[in-house]
């Protein structure tokens, strides 16, 4: 895709340099539109993904200046104790830091506004971005940038990522605070009692050498609101001068020093934006009464059930209608190597191979992928899933888990890698590990996609509803039985977004930035499956394949034996099996797959709930160790096996 | 009282919170401190209760129950806000 922001004067650098020039930060509250403004300044260098929950990093070109921008998952504060957030804070305390991008949503001033004001304890210069003023005007929020400025000493421009406004704007400041000594934003004084505490530990920490990349009244601060995460400071004088004025403020105002040190800030910030704010209209806007619709008690409900059965509804059949058109095409390529089978055997399996690759990616899972990706942008994009949360709290406390889990759960649904880093938001331990080991159950768009195209050729769409409600009721049996094991959650604390109107232009951009991380990373797996499946079938070896996975699959299933090879295939990706059932049984199109209602039912069931993929394995590993990993793995098999064997019986009984 | 049992459209004001740290820091990080203004939006029986402050925007929160079950509020009137 041509990159529409070229005339930025803004570069990728191709091959990674050394040594970078200056590193600037990209710092906000969660989905104040830090990621957008990460693609647009570094050349759409990034996933398609608003949730961020781990560092971005990209190197970036400005006249001919190396630099290099981060992307950092949304903070609330920086003495946060929330997982994602402590990702945030450990970077920053970690890494030099030259120039700091903050990001404030305009309509949300007052908590951008508090950010800010610790951001200035760090001693380094910032820039704020006032973010999405077109939902500021529709509001009637003029934010007067002059004052704002001088109040805080920061350079401040407004503009709407989403839309691109306003960026060129942005790379000139960059340019400008790179190029010139950009000025150094005045640290926020506190109360003088506070600020005697703060310069006693400035001393001790100048005095004791410890390194520091910043100001020596920023680590004050942050070992006065929350020492764990500074853990170098554990020095006797420090912890001395802590206790002297926790037990001050304990005593006197009944508080903990963070919540006496945030208040303070939150005063400061709330003062400043009734200054520099001016509303000019003072009207309900459209998104606030439905807001009050979609949150209602009982209408909300209803239309949460709406908005899922079209989203599932667009997919099918949006899906079926790309599928259609390609189809013929990809046909027509496949009749043109098939004199080539007789000739020339070993090549025909390999080309044969690396075809049905291509076949399985832009015939069958493309087709459901590219709705399913646009249509969780465009949701993601209003900040409907907040009020999903509030929604769905109460049933969510049912089966054990609080509301914020379902925000994993329906990335979970794009796919579970995202998912996954999603858990970082979860507070608990004990609720990321629950949702983390439910996250590889949920129907990812691959597993979406083999039931679909499954469903769409030989069951209809009866059965891909009974299946996706069995795989959501025995998430929520699943999550009962752990809840029961594991010890109790914390409850929700949780901020419900304004309503904004989707952009469709950043949604389109994301959406083709995972259609685009779908067609590098997937296809060549698929079309690598492809040719060694093709090997696997020439040489003939897939019997071992067959005969290994033949106890579930033929003997406990009564699947045909030649499947067991497809499930091999289906850990590497799961849409390979969809490919590899086509040579397995050695067939053209779905419709013709030898197999009965029953067998392709309990195939579908096994195929969604058997082993995580490649990458969620590798994810859940990496996240959680080894011993959840390989928990989950043999979990969900036993789960697959035993689900299935159910639906064996169960389809036998009603089809006999 | 407590914010589960507080009335609902009725200006309260927050006297204590009576949880751990990590739900204070959770509470402070949203800007929900002892003495700050808030009103109680929705109460449902089942699922969190809604809350938006007094003084500010139309910032709003969800709250679940047994969190807000540890929070102290007071009713007050609108004049002393």
């Amino acid at each position: 895709m041509k990159n529409q922001y070229n005339n930025l004067q803004i570069h990728n650098i191709s091959n990674r340099s050394d040594t970078f020039g200056k590193t600037i930060a990209i710092i906000g509250l969660p989905q104040s539109g830090k990621s957008t403004i990460f693609r647009l300044l570094t050349d759409m260098k990034s996933h398609g993904y608003d949730a961020t929950f781990e560092v971005t990093e990209a190197e970036t070109k400005i006249k001919n200046k190396k630099i290099k921008i981060v992307d950092l998952p949304g903070i609330q504060s920086l003495s946060s104790s929330q997982f994602s957030e402590k990702i945030a804070i450990n970077y920053l305390l970690n890494n030099k830091i030259d120039l700091i991008i903050n990001i404030i949503d305009s309509t949300n001033l007052v908590r951008g506004l508090k950010l800010t004001v610790e951001l200035l304890d760090l001693g380094i210069p910032v820039i704020i971005c006032l973010n999405f003023q077109d939902e500021a005007q529709k509001r009637g929020i003029i934010i007067n940038k002059t004052i704002l400025s001088k109040e805080l000493g920061c350079l401040t421009i407004s503009l709407t990522a989403r839309s691109g406004n306003g960026i060129q704007e942005l790379v000139n400041l960059i340019e400008n605070s790179l190029e010139l000594c950009p000025p150094y934003a005045k640290p926020f004084q506190y109360s003088q009692d506070i600020e005697q505490h703060i310069r006693e530990l400035e001393q001790v920490i100048t005095e004791t050498n410890i390194n520091v990349y910043y100001n020596p009244r920023f680590y004050a601060i942050k070992a006065i609101e929350n020492p764990t995460n500074i853990p170098k400071f554990s020095h006797p004088q420090i912890n001395k001068i802590i206790n002297e004025l926790e037990d001050k403020i304990t005593q006197q105002l009944n508080q903990e020093p963070f919540e006496f040190i945030s208040q303070i800030r939150h005063s400061y910030a709330t003062e400043l934006a009734n200054n520099v704010i001016h509303i000019s209209k003072n009207r309900i806007p459209f998104q606030d009464r439905m807001d009050a619709l979609i949150s209602h008690p009982i209408i909300g409900y209803i239309v949460f059930f709406a908005v899922l059965l079209l989203f599932f509804v667009c997919i099918f059949f949006v899906g079926n209608f790309l599928a259609s058109l390609i189809d013929p095409i990809l046909a027509s390529i496949g009749r043109s190597f098939a004199p080539l089978e007789k000739s020339s055997p070993f090549l025909w399996a390999s080309i044969n191979g690396a075809y049905q690759g291509i076949l399985g990616a832009l015939g069958i899972v493309l087709p459901y992928f590219l709705p399913l990706v646009l249509l969780t942008s465009l949701l993601e994009e209003t900040g409907y899933m907040s009020r999903v949360v509030l929604l769905i709290d109460g049933l969510m406390h049912k089966i054990g888990l609080h509301g914020k889990s379902i925000l994993p759960f329906m990335l979970g649904m794009g796919c579970s890698v995202p998912a996954l880093y999603a858990t970082r938001m979860l507070e608990n331990p004990r609720d990321r590990i629950m949702t983390a080991i439910l996250i590889p159950f949920i129907p990812c768009s691959a597993r979406l996609t083999v039931i679909f195209a499954l469903a769409a050729a030989l069951t209809g769409p009866f059965w891909a509803v009974i299946i996706l409600l069995y795989i959501m009721l025995l998430i929520g049996i699943i999550s009962k039985i752990l809840s029961r094991i594991m010890p109790s959650s914390s409850g929700l604390i949780m901020e419900i977004v304004p309503l904004k109107f989707p952009s469709f232009k950043n949604s389109f951009i994301k959406t083709w930035l995972k259609i685009k991380d779908f067609l590098g990373d997937a296809l060549i797996f698929l079309i690598l499956g492809g040719i060694v499946l093709g090997w696997v079938q020439y040489f003939n070896i897939s019997s071992i394949f067959d005969i290994m996975f033949s106890p579930i699959v033929s003997g406990l299933l009564d699947l045909p034996e030649k499947l067991g090879s497809t499930l091999v295939f289906g850990f590497l990706r799961k849409e390979l099996v969809l490919v590899m059932t086509y040579q397995a049984l050695g067939v053209s199109t779905l419709s013709n797959l030898p197999m009965t209602l029953s067998q392709v039912i309990v195939f579908i069931i096994f195929v969604c709930l058997y082993f995580p993929c490649l990458s969620t394995f590798i994810v859940l590993w990496k996240e959680f160790k080894w011993k959840i990993a390989i928990s989950s793995a043999i979990f969900s098999l036993f789960i697959a096996t035993i689900s299935s064997f159910i639906f064996k019986i169960l389809l036998n009984l009603i089809y006999i | 009282m407590t914010l589960l049992q507080a009335p609902e459209n009725v200006p309260l004001k927050i006297t204590e919170i009576k949880s751990g740290i990590e739900i204070k820091k959770q509470l402070s990080n949203l800007d929900l401190y002892i003495t700050e203004y808030i009103i109680k939006l929705k109460g449902a029986r089942f699922g969190p209760i809604l809350i938006q402050k007094l003084k500010e925007g139309n910032e709003k929160f969800a709250i679940g129950q047994g969190i807000a079950d540890k929070i102290i509020v007071e009713s007050c009137n609108e004049k002393s806000i």
